[in-house]
């Protein structure tokens, strides 16, 4: 083992650790996911000469790609404006605004386009009064997906042969991109998206969804459908249920969407015993640790019932609603799998 | 593209002049051999520590393709190199430049006894020319010459070369500038190549005259993770590993180089349980990868030799990617 100082924390947790949780399966394990991505971009874009010293960095988002960019502003010494949603809880915007970041609330929703639309325009407008800014757009941005080139490093390094990868979605950037960059080498290697109830990114209709930090009410850019063999639809009560067991049995002490990609993978991997399955786990547990790791919140939720230990099929993904659900994706295209339901 | 100065880091210490109270005349000659290659295991733009980038590749290493060069010292305008046979040029210039660096006074002859492959086809033959001649003159002045210097000179003289002069070392090569980005400390595991000319016609590729890739972002990522399994694939002796990184590799390097019957010699490796295809990314030949440590990879090697021959493949061969008296 090679032992050396980092330059600063960036670099210290920019890897993830990868983890045996089981008979031929890994963790790829991240204290935060976000912070590759939010380092690459902007280390790409100043070497693009988009971003100078000066520049002053806007994003709409105040989840841990945010944290990852005040991370990364804090140590490069830029200015951060982050257009954030009222759910965001005081402890991220204490440390967001201990790292120097702008934390700015929008709470009106616009006339067209919501909530999401109000915090693009307000992007919008702070970007006009600042003519030198930058937005990572990490929804869109084609090096958030290349950035995880690092992690297939990283896991095939690690784990050599890869049969399946299985990892929660979002903006598409860490499913698709380690998707990507593993299989110039395993092109056979399966690709499980986890998502949650009433999330757009796989065909449901957009809906109140208790499960946070994977799913999506728009369609990112960064998701290119085509990747997938398969996609699983996961609840709340399933997800959080399985970060405690990682953290019972593992000592792994996850957010909630680790949990999610635990709960598809072990089964993934029950099911498949002689293949190697690789599960993303993106970010540590101390965020929830009054939610999901609180047995008073859980029980008022009535989120502590039995969990489901198998996923039903689904013809279509609009049946895959309310209980865990998987479906057959085939590594198509989002409009073929709709025109196919539609022809059915 | 960042990219290491060839000249400037082949013109460092420890090129000084050798001391000159060291006789001029050395012994009778100087004797220096070389083994070629088979292409590459990988090759691309792969990213240093300070993420700067560098083409390099991993030498697939043929132990069995021996050149031979003997330097006899003698009369001639100083510096001045003369070498048989007489189109062996880029040797004598070789072995010019080692002279220029440790002994400018001096002069000779070379005499090359090459393998006899064709230039051109990716086997390394210059690259072999090159790295015994300067052994040669190393040999009969015994300079102190480590394979590091060796590296560079061979860089310096040619313009690019595989890693030939490191032997069995494996390395992540940048054979443009001479150094080594990465050793992995581990020796290939034992591989049985069947390998072909894709191209008999063509007569090989100017190597030189070859415009170096400039790999995109997105296939600088594809080879960093490559390069990750290559690392696992050397340190578990994993054949099966290697040969996907090697095929991968030459299939993303098809946009730059295309190697005819690629797809052919692909498919042909799947009938024949081979694991993968490699290339070499400056020339034509290529070669199908078996497992050399499973029982009956000899014949199933000539198996496939045998089935490339029927689908039109001029005199394919096998070979061991270490020779038998290495005694592994």
């Amino acid at each position: 083992m090679k032992h050396f100082a980092f330059a600063d924390i960036g670099e210290a947790q920019r890897l993830p650790r990868i983890v045996c949780l089981g008979p031929r399966t890994y963790g790829v394990v991240f204290s935060l996911m976000k912070l590759l991505p939010a380092w690459y971009i902007l280390s790409s874009a100043a070497k693009r000469g988009e971003l100078g010293t000066d520049t002053v960095i806007v994003e709409t988002t105040s989840g841990t790609f945010g944290l990852g960019l005040a991370m990364q502003t804090a140590l490069s010494g830029h200015q951060l404006i982050l257009v954030g949603d009222p759910a965001i809880d005081k402890r991220l915007r204490d440390r967001l605004e201990g790292m120097g970041a702008q934390v700015e609330i929008v709470t009106e929703p616009a006339k067209h386009g919501g909530i999401q639309q109000a915090r693009l325009d307000r992007v919008a407008e702070i970007r006009a009064q600042h003519p030198d800014s930058y937005c990572p757009d990490q929804y869109a941005n084609p090096d958030n997906p290349l950035s995880y080139s690092y992690v297939a490093e990283v896991i095939a390094e690690s784990v050599g042969q890869v049969d399946c990868l299985v990892g929660p979605i979002g903006s598409g950037g860490s499913m698709c991109g380690t998707t990507r960059h593993l299989r110039t080498a395993f092109g056979d290697m399966r690709a499980i998206a986890v998502d949650t109830h009433h999330s757009v990114i796989f065909g449901q209709a957009d809906g109140h969804r208790g499960l946070r930090g994977l799913g999506n009410s728009l369609m990112p850019a960064n998701v290119d459908h085509g990747v997938f063999d398969e996609v699983h639809w996961i609840g709340e009560a399933d997800a959080y249920a399985a970060s405690r067991r990682l953290l019972r049995g593992h000592a792994l002490f996850t957010g909630p969407t680790s949990g999610a990609a635990f709960h598809v993978g072990r089964w993934w991997a029950n099911a498949n015993p002689d293949a190697t399955t690789v599960i993303m786990c993106p970010d540590e547990g101390y965020r929830y640790q009054d939610t999901v790791y609180n047995p008073h919140w859980i029980a008022e939720r009535g989120l502590d019932g039995p969990v489901s230990s198998e996923p039903d099929t689904v013809a279509t993904p609009g049946d895959g609603v309310g209980a865990w659900s998987r479906f057959d994706w085939g590594r198509r295209q989002l409009a073929e799998v709709l025109a196919a339901n539609g022809a059915r | 593209m960042a990219t290491c100065d060839v000249t400037d880091d082949a013109r460092r210490a420890p090129f000084d002049t050798f001391p000159l109270h060291q006789p001029l005349v050395g012994r009778r000659f100087g004797h220096g051999q070389s083994i070629g290659h088979h292409g590459e295991l990988l090759q691309g733009t792969f990213e240093d520590s300070d993420g700067l980038r560098h083409r390099a590749l991993v030498t697939l290493p043929l132990p069995g393709l021996v050149t031979h060069a003997y330097f006899h010292p003698g009369p001639g305008a100083p510096g001045r190199v003369t070498v048989k046979p007489a189109w062996k040029r880029k040797a004598a210039a070789a072995a010019e430049l080692i002279l220029s660096r440790y002994l400018p006074t001096a002069s000779g002859e070379l005499v090359i006894h090459g393998a006899g492959a064709q230039p051109g086809l990716g086997l390394g033959s210059s690259t072999s020319d090159v790295t015994a001649a300067l052994r040669a003159v190393a040999d009969c002045y015994a300079l102190p010459v480590t394979a590091a210097d060796l590296a560079r000179l061979a860089v310096e003289a040619e313009g690019a070369s595989d890693s030939v002069m490191l032997d069995s070392q494996v390395v992540l090569f940048a054979h443009r500038c001479g150094h080594v980005l990465e050793s992995f400390n581990r020796l290939l595991p034992h591989i049985v190549v069947v390998g072909c000319d894709t191209d008999p016609d063509r007569g090989g590729v100017d190597t030189l005259g070859f415009r170096p890739p400039e790999h995109t972002a997105a296939e600088i990522g594809e080879f960093r993770c490559l390069l990750g399994l290559l690392r696992h694939g050397l340190s578990t002796g994993s054949v099966s590993l290697l040969a996907k990184v090697a095929e991968a590799s030459a299939r993303i390097n098809q946009r730059y180089l295309p190697t005819r019957e690629f797809d052919n010699l692909s498919t042909i490796a799947r009938e024949t349980g081979g694991l993968g295809i490699q290339v070499s990314h400056s020339g034509t030949v290529a070669g199908i990868l078996f497992d050399g440590s499973v029982p009956g990879a000899v014949s199933r090697a000539e198996d496939c030799q045998r089935i490339l021959r029927k689908r039109g493949f001029e005199d394919p061969w096998v070979f061991h990617s270490h020779s038998v008296k290495d005694g592994r």
